[in-house]
């Protein structure tokens, strides 16, 4: 006849066997049968926790059937058409591309003030509120303190030219947001 | 013709197979790395190997273990290539780290805070048996460990679990 301790023992390494011991000694003995009620408790609790959720690329197999991918009867020339056309429509593209990027504009637009790097010293908001008023845009009460503030043509546009003073050092913004033009 | 068709419907059930697996391998993975995103990453990875190594699983009923030592596996890879990141689960606790908390209630993120606290050894067989419902002598195939030495850590592991939990465990038997 199992006693107590063996009877808990089995019951914490694995709350969800069972054998005619374990039947037998549970059906005597109500202290045991009240903790194996606690354990399976706590068990139940456990596999919830356990079942975290899975995301739902858990659907997605990094392989698929050979015959999902291969392609149709003729379907071969019809991707070889449409990769010539794409060819096409991708060169098409880039001829017609302004060859000046944004990023080489800003980079070419700051070179050409090297005054906004200088200064370290906080405008004052007297100072800056005619540049914010012109671009129509306000500025976080919280924001880190603005060293440069200009109106600037860039693009076509007039827009803010700001030096924000950063724990990493200065920081430039351009604000283009197309609402406003050059007179 | 025969063959072509043979091997395309064997092809169908390995990926069922492989869905119908998934979901508790990358439980499994996350709950010994810690990490949803590299649990992702192995799953991935060993989803792969299986797929290339297919042909030795001969049977689809011990498809379950065939898979989660191909996981077991790629996580040891994992852990021998970098040193992953260790983290405080106090920390993510006080965090309420989406792995720990997301959308359940705060009993079931403690649990989940109590099981990242037990050491590995204990925790891998308790999820294995409670999560994934392998038998002790599965375990001990699995873990190359006797089946007594799998006993003793599934009993630590729910006594250290209940007491984190702050359970009552005055009534647990002695070691």
């Amino acid at each position: 006849m199992m006693n107590h301790e063996q009877y808990r023992r089995a019951v914490l390494v694995n709350p969800l066997g069972t054998n005619p011991e374990l039947e037998a000694h549970r059906a005597h003995c109500e202290h045991c049968r009240a903790f194996s009620d606690r354990v399976l408790t706590f068990e139940h609790r456990l596999v919830r926790a356990l079942k975290v959720t899975t995301p739902n690329s858990a659907k997605i197999l990094p392989f698929g059937t050979r015959s999902a991918a291969r392609p149709a009867k003729g379907g071969r020339w019809l991707a070889l058409a449409a990769s010539v056309a794409m060819a096409f429509v991708v060169a098409a593209g880039i001829w017609l591309t302004p060859r000046s990027s944004l990023a080489a504009d800003v980079v070419a637009h700051m070179a050409g003030e090297p005054a906004a790097w200088e200064s370290r010293a906080t405008l004052s908001a007297g100072e800056l509120a005619p540049v914010l008023k012109r671009a129509n845009i306000t500025l976080d009460p919280k924001a880190p303190s603005v060293s440069y503030a200009n109106s600037c043509e860039f693009r076509g546009q007039l827009v803010p030219h700001l030096v924000v003073q950063s724990p990493r050092g200065p920081v430039s913004f351009c604000f283009q947001n197309g609402t406003f033009r050059l007179p | 013709m025969m063959d072509r068709v043979a091997a395309k419907q064997g092809r169908a059930r390995f990926q069922a197979l492989c869905l119908a697996l998934r979901p508790d391998l990358l439980r499994f993975a996350f709950w010994l790395c810690h990490d949803h995103a590299l649990a992702e990453d192995v799953v991935q990875e060993s989803m792969l190997r299986a797929w290339k190594a297919q042909d030795s699983l001969e049977n689809e009923k011990a498809a379950k273990p065939w898979f989660l030592t191909i996981v077991r596996r790629e996580l040891a890879r994992t852990f021998e290539r970098k040193r992953l990141k260790t983290v405080n689960v106090d920390d993510l606790v006080a965090l309420e780290d989406s792995s720990l908390a997301a959308g359940d209630q705060a009993d079931l993120a403690e649990m989940r805070a109590a099981i990242f606290k037990l050491p590995e050894e204990y925790r891998e067989p308790l999820v294995m048996q409670a999560l994934l419902g392998y038998s002790t002598a599965e375990i001990a195939s699995e873990l190359h460990l006797s089946q007594p030495a799998v006993l003793t850590r599934l009993f630590r592991a729910r006594h250290q679990l209940r007491a984190l939990c702050g359970e009552d465990t005055s009534e647990d038997p002695q070691e």
